[in-house]
């Protein structure tokens, strides 16, 4: 059987493979690619934080009240820069550095103000954004590795070892949550002040390993549930016929299947970590000061609302650059899911 | 020797409760003892209603649900008890066409790769040389190769059922599986379809082993019938003697529902009502399963029809196998006087 030559022929032959019309899909996608666009420039932003002309996020001018914001085109840089920072990573350090070999002790006026104690908005905002992005990485991560590969093995080993593995997901998930978390920070922070130094670690680290903990449950849930449907189906039959082993069956048509609705759950759940590390430090069980976090500073824009004035800055600037990370993420998961699926049309 | 060769396949699955600690509760008989043979560029029609174990034998056979007991002989090799490793070479000899042409196409891939797809799985070729013998495929089945790119949902039911078909072909099998090849189809799809598959045994010489509930499509691909009730078959043989002049009760019921084309005919059809629904498989009738509904059960002497199984058996020269006491009267203790004579009223 040798095919007559034709030029649909060849150009079916040289036509751009799945990923790459994924690709072009999204691209053409103006809000997702705008999301995407804001999301790696808040990124940069947030790991390059040392490097930017801010004032220190945690220098205390006591000299009067909060003040509000001061417009860029009024007063844009001052000097009076302090290198004054928690003990940071040699890379920030570095940065740091960089930056006072750059500026100077120049440093941008308080552009979104400062709160109670005189520390510039602006900086503990892209300080604070550190916190969320890794949480939101974190959940990132667990939620794919640990989530798409305990669900798929659930599904694709089936009887008693699916049941097994979802009676976990299920006495984890019927915890709540938010009280084992509590419950957790508080007494492995007294546990680990006793514990020798070389098991000693920061509370911080805990608190990720405690969110990482729970992020994963819906995603191997949904997961488990798709591959199910999957196994049934006859393609996966059709693909048996021809000899596939399981690694196949897995990569060319159970993977890919999920992968849509992969996105979908983690541009739903992503949002909820935030808000849910946002809470645990608004609490004080999350991120300890003189760290930022958005959830701290989420927690000071609610205290300066009281009777004898409103200080909004502290309210909105964290609350929109929160909700605008947010929406991106939103933004950018719907675009992906749309880019993924074969049948969405590319009008 | 015969292509393939299926030997006493019994199929029987537990019927268990959910749960970590369930118990299994009963068993289903899918398929008892069903025994037959497909020679080379044969096609053989596998006829029942739903739930009389036709697609569990084909994917039994497949190597897709493992069975009970029982033989599956290919071309003189045992399939049953090979490995799913062992099994690998010989899978491209037998492949399946299914029932729903569209659970049976991966959303996510293009039909370039469905239709290569087989050929990947065991290593076949370049991913050009491929490319280039899926689009030949696809000109096989009556497509044109600019659908290479294009996506399952992108064409109709009759076309995606020819991708499928393009697919099971990729591996140049010897014999065909087709469950329920056209029933998912438009009426208006399904001769284009049974045409091409006609075309495609003649000049392949593939052997069919053809699943279908439609005994005109059937009639129309297939020289020999086997009749399939409970998981069992109940009557086999060539196509012109069995439609001609059917010996199993149950086979007379089915036929004598097809409508007849000719007016006349079809006025004079008698039709041989069933009554009631087959029963379950997890709990089958004693004796012959077809007992219970059938309408010429009180022909028989005693409660033969109740106790005894009926032996499927050729009953003369023609290759026409039955398995109903009435053609049998003599084997029996209960040999009734002028039995001869009831069988040889037959017919409807």
């Amino acid at each position: 059987m040798t095919p007559p030559a034709g030029s649909t022929r060849e150009r079916a032959l040289a036509a751009p493979g799945p990923w790459r019309r994924a690709a072009q899909d999204l691209r053409a996608n103006r809000p997702a690619l705008a999301a995407l666009c804001f999301l790696v420039l808040v990124v940069a932003g947030s790991l390059l934080a040392p490097l930017w002309p801010l004032p220190s996020p945690v220098a205390i001018d006591l000299r009067d009240e909060p003040r509000p914001p001061v417009a860029p085109w009024t007063s844009c840089l001052v000097p009076g820069f302090e290198p004054e920072y928690w003990e940071l990573s040699a890379p920030d350090r570095a940065l740091v550095t960089l930056r006072q070999s750059l500026f100077g002790d120049l440093q941008t006026a308080h552009w979104l103000g400062t709160d109670a104690k005189g520390r510039d908005l602006l900086a503990r905002i892209v300080w604070g954004s550190r916190t969320s992005l890794l949480v939101g990485l974190l959940a990132t991560l667990t939620s794919l590795l640990v989530g798409v590969a305990w669900g798929s093995i659930a599904g694709l080993a089936g009887g008693r070892t699916d049941a097994l593995m979802m009676r976990v997901v299920d006495a984890l998930y019927s915890l709540p949550v938010v009280f084992v978390v509590i419950f957790l920070i508080t007494a492995l922070d007294g546990w680990l002040a006793a514990a020798p130094p070389w098991l000693r670690v920061d509370r911080e680290s805990i608190f990720y390993v405690v969110i990482g903990l729970f992020t994963w449950l819906t995603m191997a849930r949904v997961v488990r549930g798709q591959v199910l449907q999957l196994k049934g189906s006859d393609f996966l039959a059709a693909a048996r016929l021809a000899g596939a082993g399981r690694a196949w069956l897995v990569r060319v048509h159970v993977l890919p299947n999920v992968l849509g609705l992969v996105v979908v759950v983690l541009t739903l759940s992503i949002p909820s970590i935030l808000l849910f590390e946002a809470f645990l430090s608004f609490l004080g069980l999350g991120i300890a000061p003189p760290r930022v976090s958005w959830g701290l500073l989420a927690a000071d824009g609610a205290e300066s609302i009281h009777p004898l004035g409103l200080d909004w800055w502290l309210v909105v600037a964290p609350a929109v650059a929160m909700g605008s990370v947010l929406l991106a993420l939103n933004v950018l998961g719907d675009g992906l899911r749309d880019a993924l699926d074969p049948k969405g049309g590319r009008a | 020797m015969s292509l393939l060769a299926v030997r006493e396949l019994v199929v029987r699955f537990p019927l268990r409760g959910r749960g970590l600690l369930a118990r299994a509760r009963g068993v289903v008989h899918a398929v008892e003892d069903v025994s037959f043979d497909l020679e080379r560029g044969a096609a053989l029609g596998l006829v029942g209603e739903s739930g009389s174990g036709k697609s569990t034998t084909a994917r039994a056979i497949l190597g897709l649900v493992r069975p009970t007991s029982g033989s599956v002989k290919l071309a003189g090799t045992e399939l049953t008890t090979l490995s799913e490793r062992a099994r690998r070479p010989h899978r491209r000899r037998i492949q399946m066409v299914f029932q729903d042409p569209t659970g049976a196409l991966d959303p996510r891939l293009t039909v370039g790769a469905i239709v290569s797809e087989p050929l990947a799985i065991q290593r076949i070729g370049t991913r050009r040389e491929r490319r280039l013998r899926a689009a030949a495929l696809l000109d096989l089945v009556g497509l044109d190769s600019g659908a290479l790119e294009r996506y399952p949902h992108e064409f109709s039911g009759g076309q995606r059922q020819r991708i499928g078909i393009a697919r099971a072909l990729a591996l140049e099998p010897e014999v065909l599986v087709l469950d329920e090849p056209v029933s998912a189809l438009d009426v208006s799809v399904q001769a284009s379809i049974v045409n091409l598959l006609a075309e495609l045994r003649a000049r392949l010489g593939l052997a069919y082993l053809f699943i279908a509930h439609d005994l005109a499509v059937v009639r129309h691909v297939c020289e020999r019938v086997a009749v399939m009730y409970l998981g069992r078959i109940v009557e086999e043989g060539p196509r012109e003697k069995l439609f001609a002049r059917p010996r199993h009760p149950y086979t007379q019921a089915l036929l004598s529902a097809v409508p007849e084309p000719d007016p006349a005919a079809e006025r004079a059809r008698r039709r041989v009502v069933l009554l009631g629904d087959p029963p379950s498989p997890a709990n089958p009738p004693s004796g012959c399963a077809f007992h219970p509904r059938c309408p010429r059960v009180a022909e028989v002497p005693g409660d033969r029809c109740r106790l005894e199984r009926p032996r499927l058996a050729a009953l003369d020269t023609s290759g026409l196998r039955s398995a109903c006491h009435l053609d049998r009267p003599g084997e029996s203790a209960v040999t009734a006087p002028n039995a001869r004579d009831g069988s040889g009223a037959r017919g409807s």
